[in-house]
């Protein structure tokens, strides 16, 4: 009984950061590297806005010449989206992309070309798990498993464009 | 815990849908508000806190009649002790607490 309501309470909780729309989160924290170290500002950035999670790291770095503080990627492969923008930049705007997500959204339902992705996420996963189950290296997942392409029918044969998604995903030989 | 209700400055016209967004502020002070170090512990037990006190808060934020039009709500929350660790500890962190309230 106890498990049950656990359970609930977990579905429950889930659904309430979406659906209160919380799709972005920031925390700003002075970090010590070493405890000799001078304390140094960090912010993490998180963002849901495609349908999966994306985080990113950066160091507060102010220019001695300008005195502008600017962000600056920490630690992670990648340049974060907001590399190299000052720190008191305003917030962006939703893009138009954005806008068509949420009428999706607010409908319950999917913003079709947010699915590609998610193929690939999970496919990327899966070959993950394969690879450690069975130990193996990582140069063995396929670099192009995943193949998707749209198909528009002209507007000629039908008064409505009609969209569809055709997503092909290579199984592993 | 501040909330904020922002507004998008709308540019063209012809797209007059304008941005509306929830701003969720706190400030995270130290547990005696004296001590200038603190543990990466109660960081985190304080910001698992917050986030559930924001989620209230946006709760209530939502009888606003322009609520419905928010979208990419946004939660703030800066920490004000100094913290000795390895940063990249703060992105599993961060991700287990996201994932522990459901995305």
């Amino acid at each position: 009984m106890k498990k049950k309501q656990t359970f609930f309470y977990s579905k429950f909780k889930g659904s309430r950061l979406l659906k209160l729309r919380i799709l972005q989160a920031e925390l700003k924290m002075n970090i010590r590297l070493t405890p000799d170290s001078e304390a140094t500002p960090f912010r993490v950035f998180m963002t849901h806005e495609s349908g999966h999670l994306d985080i990113s790291l950066y160091r507060e770095v102010t220019n001695q010449a300008t005195g502008q503080t600017v962000f600056q990627t920490y630690n992670i492969g990648e340049a974060g989206p907001l590399d190299g923008r000052a720190l008191h930049d305003p917030y962006l705007t939703k893009d138009q992309l954005q806008y068509k997500r949420f009428t999706a959204q607010t409908n319950s339902t999917t913003y079709v070309y947010d699915l590609p992705e998610m193929f690939r996420r999970a496919l990327a996963a899966s070959w993950k798990q394969y690879i450690d189950t069975n130990r193996l290296k990582d140069q063995s997942i396929p670099r192009d498993n995943f193949v998707c392409q749209e198909l528009i029918l002209d507007n000629r044969k039908q008064s409505k464009e009609k969209i569809f998604l055709i997503i092909f995903i290579k199984k592993s030989s | 815990m501040h909330i904020y209700l922002g507004k998008g400055k709308v540019h063209n016209k012809q797209n007059d849908s304008a941005d509306y967004r929830f701003f969720a502020r706190a400030i995270i002070r130290h547990s005696d508000l004296v001590t200038k170090e603190t543990s990466y512990e109660y960081l985190q037990n304080e910001a698992e806190r917050r986030l559930l006190e924001a989620m209230d808060e946006l709760e209530i934020a939502f009888s606003h009649p322009l609520a419905n039009k928010t979208d990419c709500n946004h939660v703030f929350m800066c920490f004000v002790p100094t913290v000795c660790m390895e940063p990249s500890r703060l992105e599993d962190s961060v991700r287990g607490m996201i994932l522990r309230y459901g995305l």
